[in-house]
């Protein structure tokens, strides 16, 4: 990889990674720790990343820097961190600020396994490759998270 | 393909958008027939989150890396081409060089019988052979035993494992400089260096022919030296010229004119101012920081 094609992996990816930590550590100045840091990885072992690999790299870092972050560190409670209006428009349905909060009820890692299928569109192999599990644990780890989040939605009065 | 037991993964793995066309199908099929589940179904499609685009990391240029000061960036990749192009050139030119140097051998032993041709029919040829003094008066000439191509060609056949080696000794204006060739005076060097082997200069043609005039090459072991030298009128303008060009003449590589000139030079300064017969004179001279005897054994 060379210096332009990192550049562009920052141009391109910086914005998703962002928000990926964000989500997992639920802090927006750890997030920005958490991108500065898996950015300096990537530049760190630039030669032996492929381009086309580098998102992959980037989040996978990501992964690793966020779980550990939240369960290294004692912060203020995610919950809190997560109520920022910012992420939540004006006029939008409570469906959004419900899913926000339904996402605090999980784990980091199954709020990971989470971000990564529905913010990024990685099916179930890529996760595991990312977050270092195998097809089937990431199957069974995201369908647990998905039915957490079903029955919070559910047990919402007025939501669904 | 979807039943009660199975179709709850099958919604979730809807809402993962992990479902083939056959398969969404089948779980569509089936929660038309179970219409109970559909709201079960609408449940996990709301599961998907959907990223809030506004959220975006301040300042990215934070993160970019500039390219170096006063170059631009080449790839590892680009860099070892450049690097194995660059040691195949320079092999290929060492290569070259080489087969240049060693091709200086033929021509030294080619210049060899040249050299001594003009010396011995037609002196003048050359360009110390062109010097020629200025009052006969004062000119005294090498006579009667001169060296003879035969006898130190006999010297050389001798067994001798010495290289030969010549010493060209340039008078300058004033001809009182004589050197007499004594076929049996031995001059040995003190420091030497070994030379390729070269036919001593041939006998030079009394009163008629100016003398010839050679440069001594280094050897590395005492050699027999043949020394000839004529008084001349030249300039001392004209003598580095000569000199020159009698070294281009010499089959000795490049490596070594610049030493043997020194040496003629040093060797020229020095018995200029010998009055006496050089034969009898021990003499000593310089060159650089190295000192050279010659002396009667």
């Amino acid at each position: 990889m060379e210096l332009k094609d990192y550049n562009n992996c920052v141009k391109e990816w910086a914005d998703a990674l962002f928000r990926f930590a964000c989500k997992c550590t639920g802090n927006e100045e750890d997030a920005r720790d958490v991108v500065q840091n898996s950015f300096e990885v990537l530049w760190q072992k630039r030669e032996n990343v492929a381009p086309a690999k580098a998102k992959a790299f980037l989040f996978q870092v990501a992964y690793n820097q966020s779980v550990d972050n939240y369960r290294k560190q004692s912060r203020m409670s995610y919950k809190e961190e997560i109520d920022d209006n910012r992420s939540i428009t004006p006029g939008q349905n409570d469906l959004k600020r419900v899913l926000e909060r339904a996402l605090t009820k999980l784990d980091e890692q199954s709020r990971a396994l989470v971000l990564l299928k529905d913010y990024e569109g990685y099916n179930y192999e890529e996760i595991g490759q990312i977050t270092g599990l195998n097809e089937s644990q990431v199957k069974v780890y995201l369908h647990r998270a998905r039915k957490v989040l079903k029955e919070y939605l559910v047990s919402v009065e007025n939501v669904i | 393909m979807v039943n009660l037991e199975n179709y709850e993964e099958y919604m979730m793995m809807y809402a993962d958008g992990e479902l083939n066309e056959a398969e969404t199908k089948a779980l569509m099929d089936f929660v038309d027939a179970n219409p109970e589940l559909a709201k079960e179904l609408e449940a996990y499609s709301a599961t998907k989150l959907v990223p809030d685009t506004t959220m975006v990391y301040a300042n990215k240029d934070q993160l970019m890396k500039a390219p170096p000061a006063g170059g631009r960036t080449i790839g590892m990749r680009t860099w070892w081409m450049y690097a194995a192009a660059a040691a195949v050139l320079l092999f290929a030119v060492t290569i070259f060089r080489q087969g240049g140097d060693t091709a200086d051998s033929p021509a030294v032993a080619s210049n060899t019988p040249a050299v001594q041709q003009p010396v011995s029919t037609q002196p003048t040829q050359t360009p110390v052979t062109d010097n020629k003094t200025e009052k006969d008066s004062n000119r005294e000439e090498l006579h009667s035993n001169p060296v003879s191509p035969v006898t130190h060609e006999n010297n050389i056949a001798s067994g001798e494992s010495k290289v030969e080696s010549r010493k060209s000794i340039e008078s300058n204006r004033k001809p009182k400089t004589i050197i007499e060739e004594q076929p049996k005076e031995e001059i040995r060097i003190a420091k030497e260096e070994k030379i390729t082997p070269a036919p001593q200069q041939p006998a030079y043609k009394p009163e008629n022919e100016p003398v010839q005039q050679v440069l001594a090459q280094q050897t590395e072991k005492p050699n027999k030296v043949e020394q000839i030298s004529k008084p001349t009128e030249e300039t001392n303008n004209e003598q580095p010229k000569q000199r020159r060009r009698l070294l281009d003449m010499l089959p000795i590589s490049r490596n070594k004119r610049e030493g043997a000139s020194m040496i003629a030079s040093a060797v020229t300064k020095r018995v200029e101012n010998v009055t006496d017969n050089l034969k009898d004179t021990d003499i000593k001279f310089k060159i650089g920081n190295k000192e050279i005897f010659v002396v009667k054994l």
